[in-house]
């Protein structure tokens, strides 16, 4: 499929910090249909569950649209996917002995079938990467891990879940054509510092919230992928020595501005 | 023995009850027990020694979208922390041998090629159920045998006699020390995947 340069797209839980970088990056470049299970005026008028410095999302008007979807429903998906170039996943329930599987697995094959169906010329899916769940098969000891690395989930719902959902993803991308670019996210951080952040040190997977939304429009503007799914470590390249930021340089051509020097380097 | 059965009211898991029953003794988990539920999962485990699980080789269908990768992920989850809680040692899954046919028929697939489900639900289940019992097995807190099962008894698949004989291998298999917690057996008695047969 070819990179999407212009036209529609929808994303998908858009109401968090995520979305809210997303759609600050994307909303003067393509037509976005902004969707979450709550209504993104309500979002939109509320502090960030994610605390003071997180981003909320802009709540955009026409020639945009906010719509609520829930991600569960596959017809509510289906019909929020007709029409679009493109598709964003931002969907996730971490604790929730329940929805963790109906959003992060389920979510994930209604939006993966949906985008098929539709003809979508890319899927962007996105979710976290755990560096350390307290097992010895979590390369939290490793260093250069690259964004292919088999994810080791372990019994952490959080991380199975979503771990279910990427797997389904890659069996549509596999079998249907659908061209997925996974995301997979640590640790954000607001780019604007303050003079208590520095010399604190800083999380080897770090990126700033306006990175991570630069990375969606890379994403969708990146040419054809070498295969049909692509995993993506979206991250600051770091001295650290940990996590490969290099294959997003490569083939998205999107590298972090912010690499938060300040907070590893020794004050006074 | 005490094994817990699940999906013991499809033929697969019935047969298990009954193929058990004169060694071992079996407690069916059917449709009167919800596995998506830790408390009846709790109370289902207690005293068990082995499970096995045939609920993901033949899952009951219809739902809504999306309801039968719920019912199947789901359930493999909350019985596999169950049985971690419970101290159960063993648990025997039975997948399915359609994960892989869409290699080519004239390959030698064995289970160390990877699985290559469609995209569609049923496909999809009993992958899903690898999945959370191969990742929660690598913890080292239980050990999962996974068989891979044709139709059964079909002309190209299963018979419910090797069927059985897997899974009574299976509840006895010593694991040496040092060996992985999640191995995978296909069990084929005709058809593409026999040349994989267990024991050939």
């Amino acid at each position: 499929m070819a990179a999407v340069k212009k036209g529609k797209v929808v994303i998908f839980g858009a109401g968090g910090p995520v979305g809210a970088a997303a759609i600050q990056s994307l909303k003067d470049h393509y037509t976005l249909k902004v969707t979450d299970l709550k209504p993104m005026t309500e979002i939109a008028g509320a502090p960030s569950p994610q605390g003071p410095r997180a981003p909320v999302p802009e709540l955009l008007s026409a020639p945009h649209e906010n719509r609520v979807v829930d991600i569960t429903n596959y017809e509510q998906v289906l019909d929020a996917c007709k029409g679009m170039q493109a598709a964003i996943n931002l969907t996730v329930v971490r604790p929730h002995p329940v929805l963790a599987f109906t959003v992060s697995m389920v979510g994930a094959y209604n939006l993966a079938r949906a985008a098929a169906e539709c003809g979508l010329k890319r899927l962007i899916h996105t979710g976290p990467y755990h560096t350390s769940l307290g097992h010895e098969a979590d390369y939290w000891n490793d260093f250069q891990v690259a964004p292919e690395v088999p994810l080791h989930p372990g019994d952490d719902l959080y991380a199975l879940t979503k771990y279910l959902g990427l797997k389904i993803t890659d069996c549509f991308a596999r079998e249907s054509g659908l061209e997925v670019l996974t995301y997979l996210f640590c640790s954000f951080r607001p780019r604007h510092l303050t003079p208590e952040d520095l010399g604190r040190g800083l999380h080897p997977f770090s990126t700033s919230w306006e990175d991570t939304g630069e990375s969606f429009l890379c994403g969708l503007r990146a040419p054809r992928m070498p295969s049909p799914h692509e995993v993506f470590f979206i991250c600051a390249d770091l001295p650290h020595g940990k996590y490969r930021a290099d294959k997003a340089a490569r083939l998205l051509k999107w590298k972090a501005r912010d690499r938060f020097e300040e907070l590893y380097r020794k004050q006074g | 023995m005490k094994v817990v059965v699940t999906g013991s009211d499809q033929p697969l898991g019935a047969l298990v009850c009954r193929g058990l029953a004169p060694a071992h003794q079996t407690t069916p988990a059917g449709a009167g027990v919800d596995l998506r539920s830790p408390e009846q999962v709790a109370a289902l485990l207690q005293g068990a020694q082995a499970i096995v699980h045939t609920l993901p080789f033949a899952p009951p269908s219809g739902g809504a979208a999306g309801e039968l990768l719920d019912l199947v992920a789901r359930s493999t989850y909350v019985l596999v922390q169950g049985a971690c809680q419970a101290g159960v040692p063993r648990l025997v899954l039975i997948s399915r041998l359609s994960l892989l046919e869409a290699y080519p028929a004239a390959y030698l697939v064995g289970p160390d090629w990877e699985p290559r489900p469609r995209p569609e639900e049923p496909a999809l289940a009993p992958y899903m159920a690898e999945l959370v019992c191969r990742e929660i097995a690598r913890l080292g807190r239980i050990e999962v045998i996974c068989l891979r099962l044709g139709e059964l008894d079909a002309p190209e698949g299963t018979s419910g006699a090797d069927a059985l004989r897997a899974v009574e291998t299976a509840l006895v298999h010593q694991r040496e020390e040092r060996h992985h917690h999640w191995s995978i057996h296909h069990v084929a008695t005709a058809g593409r995947f026999a040349a994989n047969k267990e024991g050939s």
